[in-house]
């Protein structure tokens, strides 16, 4: 017997994907084993370390707590479709590389969808406040300081 | 851009990690994949007297369900990885009907989707008949073993503790610690012709190589473990997990690719973790503060299916001038799934009973913390007498000081307020780590294009290898930063050593070291013709030649055949045999020191840290950690300094937040999961301020590179305790801290 599935449609990085999923598949594993798309990384499928976050309509979202039946109708980005055109990186990347602000980089892309968002809703007043908002995403390395230094760089850039 | 040794290069691979095109193990794409879900056990200790797959096996997509009756084969001969082997564990699950611990593999469930897969997992029925189990140090039946082999005697020290008129008699309890490196558990295994390749977070893809050579009764050469990055190791990936194993093995019968990623409460109890530590430490001074006795007993957690211990005393011995040292060690077997290395695993528990010890005796003493240790440095190592091949812990204390302003400290308990009313602490603690080597082979080739290609073996876990490594021979070679390359995390390059005690840089950079001066040699001999190479150096990209004149190496280059020149070298540790390094060449754990037949090799540190603690509330905020190290020769000083702060931050979560709870009446870790384990979160660390003092150590190794990985950790948790004592007066010989330590 095979797996009974459902057609689920997606638009990532402004491309429409279709797909025939298991309906219980969460956006990050249609992200992933369906997409190949795995820049977007799995550290717990339960909401607790932020690896796994995307844009969804512009505000940072957990892949994995997301169905992917529910994210049709929505824009999603993620971390693939974050440089520019000609390849240039979004300036978020680049201050993450700048600042060191990675080692083993598993927890990066969700860092860097977290940092982007926490720019644009303005929570850069501080460092504490980078740090407040900064806390959903685990990074077991500790780049900690860098991600605050380039988080407060592109946000004093901005 | 200057690419050479001592250069702050970008790291390497940042472009690939921030646009997410680094492929880490669960990432490689492989056509018509089956997806894994594992069963664990329920129960801690007993047998399975039933198992019933019918229901998962019915479920849609289901390809396969193992279990330790349909495995039915005979593995090749594989052990633990302290018996000799690579496995994490002498227990292989599937492999009986025994269960040794709680969440231990009971089956593998292969189906066409990971959704199916798992809905079938949950639905293999277990019954068992379990049996009393212990999985605390703390439980009555448990019993201290005592390893006689690791006892030290200088002295009697235990004379001299009696005869002091200052002493500190304290016992120190640190928890059981899970890694949990964000990249989950996993392996994805394919075969092809009869060869296997593993995609595995994988420490050691050498060793993984090896011991699945042997476990699957094939040739190293049909074996192929790639791991070119992987998502946090901190000791964890560096042997074979069991389920690397199962999941080869469904591939196999199933003839297509097979991918598992162990989910998060699962990685608790499918790998290692850090063992439970109690130290009892004695230490005895004169009036003026000159150490006359030291003594630390440590009883360490270890495993009923596995004897494993991590001594720290060999280590703390090393630390102060006492005439009089008496150490012990032993270990207490638990039902626990076999415990392993975690981010300095003798180290850190010992050090934070050790160098809290020292700060009580300080008190005790009415001594500055700094100058007590200052005034008991040893000149030699005071076990063996063996001179240092670098020691620079003053400096660092010094440095640390005048860095954090430990001057304004004033000493009284509670003396020292922040504006708003916080008490303010101040404490400090010393860090060691062994600089222990390990042998290592490296390829360099260099091409009249202008490319370095460095490949090895070894592997960046986020610690700056593929930079780092890379510098090494741009140093030698003189080629400019963008045109190296490094190949790493990959068994079918040359071989390279575990990623682990921090090793890599002094191992494998020696290695790479030497290969590149073959190429050099060989560059300079294509240069001077018939003439004399001696007369013939490298520089800017020219060959420059006896009379001045200058050809640039693509020239040189050329006019070799095939237009480039690569050499592959086997480096080994001065003091290691030959045999031992073709053994650990072929995938086995050869190490060598970190004390040798004339020297002593350790990098040494001092960490410092502000904490403020709410006088009402007793909540502990560490507000400022300061560290400075002496490592040798520091390769790359932007990623060494990520490193040594990555391990502080490590050290700060130790100190308060770290602790896999143990569910005393049913045997078993209880918070596994991130919402259960804390570690330290962006909003827990303050200031953070590492540097690294000058070091010149022409003994430890070729490239005089001493450990880096590690020690950043080691002093954190006593120096955030010592800190905390100063604000409150309270002294927790526990970690993690907490507000009810505190309260009373």
């Amino acid at each position: 017997m095979s797996v009974q599935t459902i057609p689920v449609t997606l638009e990532v990085n402004g491309h429409n994907h279709s797909l025939h999923l298991d309906p219980r598949t969460t956006l990050l594993d249609a992200l992933r084993e369906h997409l190949g798309m795995t820049g977007t990384k799995v550290g717990c499928n339960h909401g607790t370390c932020g690896a796994c976050t995307v844009h969804i309509d512009g505000h940072a979202r957990l892949a994995c707590l997301t169905l992917a039946a529910a994210a049709t109708g929505h824009s999603i980005l993620t971390i693939e479709g974050l440089a520019a055109a000609d390849g240039t990186p979004h300036p978020m990347q680049a201050a993450f590389v700048a600042y060191d602000a990675l080692q083993c980089g598993y927890c990066t892309p969700g860092q860097i969808m977290s940092a982007i968002a926490c720019v644009a809703e303005g929570h850069t007043r501080t460092d504490d406040e980078i740090r407040d908002y900064m806390s959903g995403n685990l990074c077991r390395c500790a780049a900690y300081p860098n991600i605050v230094a380039a988080v407060r760089h592109v946000a004093g850039a901005v | 851009m200057d690419g050479s040794i001592g250069v702050p290069v970008v790291r390497r691979d940042g472009a690939a990690k921030t646009s997410g095109t680094a492929l880490y193990a669960a990432d490689f794409p492989h056509a018509d994949t089956a997806y894994a879900a594992l069963t664990t056990s329920t129960v801690t200790r007993g047998r399975i007297i039933r198992i019933d797959t019918t229901e998962a096996e019915a479920v849609p997509g289901v390809q396969m369900v193992l279990t330790h009756h349909s495995l039915n084969e005979t593995l090749g001969e594989e052990t633990f990885v302290m018996k000799g082997g690579h496995m994490q564990s002498s227990f292989m699950p599937l492999t009986s009907d025994e269960v040794h611990y709680a969440g231990q593999i009971v089956a593998l469930v292969v189906a066409d989707t990971q959704e199916a897969a798992e809905e079938a997992s949950r639905k293999v029925s277990v019954d068992y008949a379990a049996q009393h189990a212990s999985a605390s140090i703390e439980d009555a039946d448990r019993v201290e073993e005592p390893m006689d082999d690791k006892s030290i005697d200088v002295g009697d020290a235990e004379a001299a503790f009696d005869r002091a008129p200052v002493k500190v008699d304290a016992t120190y309890l640190t928890p059981a610690q899970h890694h949990n490196p964000i990249e989950l558990y996993g392996a994805t295994a394919v075969w092809q012709d009869g060869k296997l390749l593993v995609n595995a977070p994988s420490q050691w893809v050498v060793g993984n190589q090896a011991g699945l050579a042997a476990i699957f009764g094939l040739p190293m050469d049909d074996i192929r473990v790639e791991s070119p990055y992987l998502g946090g190791g901190f000791g964890a990936k560096a042997t074979i997990l069991p389920h690397t194993v199962l999941v080869a093995m469904a591939a196999r019968r199933l003839g297509r690719p097979v991918k598992l990623v162990v989910p998060r409460e699962t990685g608790f109890t499918v790998s290692s973790f850090r063992p439970a530590t109690r130290s009892r430490v004695r230490l005895a001074a004169e009036q003026d503060g000159t150490i006359v006795a030291v003594m630390h007993d440590e009883a360490a957690q270890s495993a009923v299916i596995d004897h494993v211990a991590f001594p720290a005393t060999g280590v703390t011995a090393r630390m102060y001038a006492s005439p009089n040292i008496r150490m012990r060690e032993s270990t207490i077997a638990t039902d626990v799934n076999t415990p392993g290395f975690q981010r300095a695993p003798a180290e850190a528990p010992g050090f934070f009973g050790f160098e809290s010890a020292v700060d009580e005796l300080a008190v005790a003493l009415g001594m500055d913390p700094i100058e007590l240790r200052i005034k008991n440095e040893p000149v030699c190592d005071p076990v063996k007498g063996l001179p240092w091949s670098s020691r620079s812990l003053v400096p660092c204390f010094r440095r640390g000081a005048e860095l954090f302003g430990w001057n304004r400290r004033t000493p009284e308990v509670g003396s020292m307020t922040t504006p708003d009313g916080m008490l303010l602490g101040w404490g400090c603690a010393s860090a060691t780590y062994p600089s222990a080597m390990c042998p290592s082979s490296a390829r360099v080739k260099l091409s009249a294009d202008g490319t370095c290609v460095v490949s090895c073996a070894a592997h960046d876990l986020g610690t700056g290898a593929y930079t780092v490594l890379g510098q090494v021979a741009a140093d030698v070679l003189g080629v400019p930063d963008e045109l190296v390359r490094v190949h790493l995390g990959d068994s079918t390059l040359p071989s390279g050593p575990v990623a682990g005690g921090s090793v890599t840089t002094g191992s494998a950079g020696s290695a790479v070291h030497m290969a590149a001066l073959a190429v050099r040699e060989r560059l300079l001999k294509a240069a001077a013709g018939g003439g004399d190479p001696a007369s013939f150096t490298l520089a800017g990209g020219h060959v420059i030649g006896p009379d001045s004149h200058g050809r640039p190496v693509a020239e040189v280059l050329a006019s070799v055949t095939g237009g480039m020149i690569e050499e592959t070298a086997d480096w080994k540790p001065g003091s290691m045999s030959g045999d031992q390094m073709r053994m650990g060449l072929a995938g086995g754990m050869a190490f060598a020191g970190p004390t040798t037949e004339t020297h002593a090799s350790y990098s040494f540190g001092a960490q410092f840290a502000e904490v403020r603690v709410d006088p009402l509330l007793r909540t502990v905020r560490v507000s400022r950690m300061v560290g400075v190290f002496a490592c040798g020769r520091i390769i790359n000083p932007r990623t060494a300094r990520s490193n040594l702060m990555g391990g502080m931050i490590w050290g700060a979560s130790f100190a308060l937040l770290e602790e896999t709870k143990v569910d005393r009446p049913r045997a078993r870790f209880a918070n596994t999961d991130l919402a259960g384990y804390h570690f330290s979160t962006n909003a827990d660390i303050g200031e953070v301020v590492v540097e690294t003092v000058d070091e010149v150590d022409t003994v430890v190794n070729a490239i005089g590179a001493k450990a880096v990985g590690e020690i950043g950790i080691v002093g954190m948790p006593a120096a955030i305790a010592n800190a905390i004592y100063h604000a409150t007066g309270v002294r927790v010989r526990k970690t993690p801290i907490l507000v009810e330590d505190l309260l009373g």
